[in-house]
């Protein structure tokens, strides 16, 4: 599903140049669980961040089902990520204005999904997460895990083949950090590729495979036991 | 897929108004005030400017126009009329018109309705070709019958409203300097921006139309319009050619002196304007286009000045947007989907400033006509303007889209999703500065110009021009009443305590500034010739006017030998004459057409001209007869126009008295400026504000932005005033900027406006200063509370935000 070859990402800052990402060669297959961890500043979001398209490698090649996307512009990149690819931040990353039933809806007004079958998915993504109940409150009103919660619903609902999360537990109390992760290993077991930055060994110990880095290059790449 | 992306875009365009209550107010309060200015603007322009729709063929409609040639005169001008005598030319076999009609205008007294009251109309006195040349057509009767007739008249629906009321005017008698009319039709009012205003239309040889002796035959003057249809196939360039010609030919140029034509001079220029050039012809239409000018100019001004603003609040609120914008990208949403959704939140925002604008302008629209003196409450809620007005609240919310949308899609995803705000580029601050300073320098532009306007056109109330007119009332002649009358009112006058002085003139000094002029030699001399401006006065005049004698005195001519004519001189005509002091100009013989007058006289310098022209040297002869206008000066300017209004009946009972303050009149010939100046003023008050609003809420980001910066510096010593230099830092280079741009600006334009008058008010840098010293005193207030608020900041709450 996916092969980075050679990836590079660099950042500049007047005259100063930062090396995040240093050759990364990876490939990750359909239905992997794949977990990244590694030190502070060693480069891992900034690889989701690629891996997602949200950002550009600054060499190298990324082939997301057989195509390079390296080099594809701002519209290209947009029109692959649609409901292909779904993102679960640390910080939640909902939008206040919008209700949660609006902000689940949000994933699917990019995309193909006929008008009348977008309540029934968003409904089922509330309830699978349990958090139809809340439908009309705003983000501010929930609990830090009710907010992770909408924010995997929202991440799902298009039914990607990808999912990447970054440090989906990070604000959480473990007790929503477990139910988090149970949700995420569901979703993987119904073959969503799913690929997380995580601090915790716990949690990257129940990936199927994890990824260590240590700035910006590839240091274990191994298969859980 | 369109419908649906439209109907998601207005629902996040009402989101975001919602969300931000009190800066969505800001926008669409100040896009609205602005869109109403240039609105109403806009109206008033179409009036003055596009031709009367009814007109047919207007490029194929000619009006002539006549500019004298005086030997000694620098200053003449196209007059915007034509000698009568043109269109006898005119009507022989060859002629190079297909039709043509003579128009004269006048206020006429009509006795009609049931009551057999007196109403003043405005009657066009004109030829039957007229009809056909204007397009009019009648609702009742028929208009070109009223024309051919002496004894008819066409009334428009405003003049029989005014003179029957509701009752049908078809058919019915008037009463008109004594003779009895009959209504024989009645047409549509005509437009506001008609070439032909009128209440009534009369035959040309009605014995109404009172002319002047001569007035048909005379080549050299300029008595109303004369208009004519081109031949086919014919130019306005050929047309000219051909009346200028026929000027040249007519054997009543012969009698003029011979330096009128020495050298191949010409005498006189006649040419053709085609009707839609008219508007913007004639030095009064210049100036009001000018003016008109300087208006549109400020209606657009604060447009920019209230878009800069939206775009600068609405960058801001870009930046404070990203996570919300780098979700819906990591969603799948487009570049082209996120500069839609952009468009469609700002077009929400100007179509409802749009909408505000509609009706502040249908509410305003009664006062502003008023004081623009151009009805146009009917055209507020007309398709076109309305459309316009649509797809410029359109295209704006296209145009201030752009620039957010360039921001929010460009802000990098991952830093933003991350939760490591990007804050604006260099080239995006440097922009928004930029924006800022423009701002500055629009209100400073507006204010500078407003006071060089209004300056001018309090200087121009208070000029001296040697003659005073507190006190004075003007009273018109009826044109039908004869000699004998005039002079028994003013006989009756004269018996009242409520009366001082009274003098005859052509009309009411100051109220003219062209005037008729003479052509004088000394003596026998043929040269050189002198041109000097001629008026008809009797023996109380200078008593009247208070203008002081500085040589001879005022002494009637003879009342048996009619050769015998006396004149006072000004002091002007003195100098004009190459004479050292005023005594050595009594008893000078000057000479005009075979006539000698003498000159008993010299007064001071007396100026008709108001502060537009040169002065011209004037000349004053003195008659026995009575004029067109007597002038009344008396103790109390009420019992005075009591006095007049009581006596007036006995002498002229068909006729409305015609009675102003001489002072009005005067003022009159600076309205436009003085009304145009209130109106810039306003509209400078109102970019104060949205330069103000603009200030205001960038202030507040500034703040915002810096506060770890301003606690910071303060846990490390820093006073108030430290503080408050380093926030006034980042507006004054600013507002420097835009005092370059904005007071230079109102310099070379203001420059421009006065360069019209000869008279210019010394107003120095006052204007520029006032201006500056308003926006300093506006971006004052405005930041003053974010300043405050950035004084109180607490450091532990600042810090762990």
């Amino acid at each position: 599903m996916i092969i980075l070859n050679n990836i590079c990402k660099l950042h500049r800052s007047g005259d100063v140049e930062t090396r995040a990402l240093n050759n990364i060669n990876l490939q990750i297959k359909a239905g992997d669980y794949l977990a990244v961890t590694g030190p502070s500043g060693c480069g891992k979001s900034t690889l989701l961040g690629i891996l997602g398209m949200l950002d550009v490698p600054s060499s190298g090649e990324y082939h997301f089902d057989g195509q390079d996307v390296a080099k594809f512009n701002e519209a290209r990149l947009s029109q692959i990520r649609r409901g292909r690819i779904g993102f679960i931040f640390q910080n939640f990353n909902l939008i206040d204005d919008l209700s949660v039933a609006e902000n689940i809806g949000l994933a699917l007004e990019y995309g193909n999904v006929p008008h009348q079958e977008r309540g029934a998915r968003v409904g089922a993504a509330m309830e699978r997460l349990g958090v139809a109940h809340r439908a009309k409150h705003r983000p501010s009103q929930l609990s830090g895990g009710q907010q992770q919660r909408v924010a995997i619903a929202r991440a799902m609902v298009s039914r990607p083949a990808l999912l990447l999360a970054d440090e989906p537990t990070g604000n959480l109390d473990s007790a929503h950090g477990d139910e988090v992760m149970r949700i995420l290993r569901e979703l993987n077991a119904e073959g969503t590729t799913l690929v997380m930055v995580t601090h915790s060994h716990t949690h990257a110990a129940q990936a199927g495979r994890v990824l260590r880095l240590l700035d910006g290059a590839v240091q274990v790449d191994s298969v859980a036991a | 897929m369109l419908n649906k992306f439209t109907r998601l875009g207005w629902r996040a365009g009402w989101r975001q108004l919602l969300a931000d209550p009190a800066f969505s107010a800001i926008v669409i309060v100040g896009l609205s005030a602005a869109l109403t200015v240039c609105y109403l603007i806009g109206l008033l322009m179409r009036s003055q400017l596009l031709p009367d729709p009814v007109l047919p063929d207007p490029q194929r409609v000619v009006s002539f126009d006549f500019k004298s040639n005086m030997p000694g005169r620098e200053d003449e001008y196209w007059t915007g009329q034509a000698p009568f005598a043109l269109y006898m030319a005119l009507a022989q076999p060859g002629s190079p018109v297909t039709q043509s009609a003579r128009v004269q205008v006048s206020d006429v007294t009509f006795r009609a309705g049931t009551q057999q009251s007196l109403s003043k109309l405005k009657v066009a006195f004109s030829d039957a070709d007229i009809v056909s040349l204007f397009g009019l057509k009648a609702i009742q009767g028929d208009v070109l019958a009223a024309l051919k007739d002496r004894n008819s008249v066409a009334l428009s629906q405003r003049g029989a409203e005014r003179l029957f009321g509701n009752a049908n005017a078809l058919g019915q008698q008037v009463l008109v300097a004594g003779s009895s009319l009959t209504i024989r039709a009645v047409v549509p009012n005509p437009a506001n921006n008609s070439l032909l205003p009128f209440d009534a239309l009369m035959s040309f040889e009605a014995p109404a139309n009172s002319l002047f002796e001569g007035a048909k035959e005379e080549w050299y003057t300029n008595t109303g319009q004369v208009y004519g249809r081109l031949m086919p196939g014919a130019t306005v360039a050929q047309l000219s050619e051909q009346v200028q010609a026929l000027l040249d030919q007519a054997p009543g140029m012969k009698k003029y002196p011979p330096a009128f034509t020495a050298n191949g001079r010409k005498a006189a220029f006649l040419r053709a304007v085609p009707l839609v050039q008219v508007p913007f012809e004639g030095p009064t239409n210049r100036h009001r286009m000018l003016v008109m000018t300087g208006l549109a100019v400020s209606a657009l001004v604060m447009l920019l000045l209230a878009c800069i603003n939206y775009v600068n609040l609405s960058t801001v609120r870009t930046l404070r947007r990203q996570r919300e914008f780098s979700i819906r990208k990591s969603l799948g949403a487009s570049p082209s989907r996120l500069f839609g959704q952009f468009v469609l939140e700002s077009s929400f925002v100007t179509l409802a400033a749009g909408l505000f604008a509609l009706a502040l302008a249908w509410v305003l629209a009664p006062s502003f006509g008023d004081w623009v003196e151009m009805p146009l409450q009917e055209q507020v809620l007309d398709t076109l303007p309305c459309v316009s007005l649509m797809l410029t609240c359109i295209v704006l919310g296209i145009l201030t889209a752009v620039y957010p949308a360039r921001v929010a899609i460009h802000t990098p995803c991952a830093e933003a999703l991350s939760g490591r705000g990007h804050s604006e580029s260099a080239a995006g601050k440097r922009l928004r500065q930029v924006l800022t300073a423009l701002q500055f320098a629009a209100a400073m532009l507006m204010a500078g110009l407003a006071v060089v306007v209004m300056g001018q056109a309090r200087f121009m109330e208070t000029l001296d021009n040697g003659f005073k007119t507190e006190g004075l009332l003007a009273i018109t002649m009826p044109g039908s009443a004869n000699a004998q009358t005039r002079l028994a009112f003013q006989e009756a006058l004269a018996h009242q305590s409520a009366v001082s002085f009274s003098s005859w003139g052509f009309d009411a000094l100051g109220s003219n500034p062209g005037g008729i002029h003479a052509s004088l030699t000394k003596g026998s001399e043929p040269h050189p010739v002198y041109d000097m401006r001629y008026n008809e006065i009797s023996e109380n005049f200078f008593s009247v006017y208070q203008i002081p004698l500085l040589a001879g005195q005022v002494i009637k001519p003879s009342a048996t030998d009619p050769k015998d004519m006396t004149a006072v001189i000004d002091l002007g005509a003195v100098h004009a004459l190459g004479l050292k002091n005023p005594q050595d100009a009594i008893g000078l013989a000057l000479q005009s057409r075979g006539r000698v007058v003498r000159v008993v006289g010299v007064s001071g310098r007396v100026k008709q001209e108001g502060a537009r022209g040169p002065a011209s040297p004037q000349l004053f002869r003195i008659t026995l007869k009575p004029n067109d206008a007597l002038i009344v000066r008396g103790p109390s300017n009420e019992k005075l126009r009591k006095t007049v209004l009581e006596t007036w009946p006995r002498y002229f009972p068909n006729e409305i008295a015609d009675v102003d303050s001489v002072s009005n009149i005067a003022a009159a010939l600076y309205k436009i400026d003085s009304r145009y100046g209130s109106l810039i003023a306003m509209c400078s008050v109102l970019a104060l504000l949205l330069a103000g609003f603009g200030v205001y809420a960038l202030a507040a980001y500034t703040v915002r932005r810096n506060t770890r910066e301003i606690v910071l510096r303060k846990l490390h010593g820093a006073s108030g005033s430290h503080i408050v230099l380093r926030l006034a830092r980042e507006f004054a280079p600013l507002l420097a900027l835009g005092a370059l741009v904005g007071l230079g600006a109102a310099w070379y334009l203001g420059q421009h406006y006065q360069s019209n008058f000869v008279a210019q008010a010394q107003l120095g840098v006052w204007p520029f200063a006032l201006a500056l010293g308003l926006v300093l005193l506006m971006t004052i207030l405005a930041a003053t509370r974010h300043i405050v608020a950035a004084l109180k900041l607490r450091p532990v709450l600042a810090l762990s935000e």
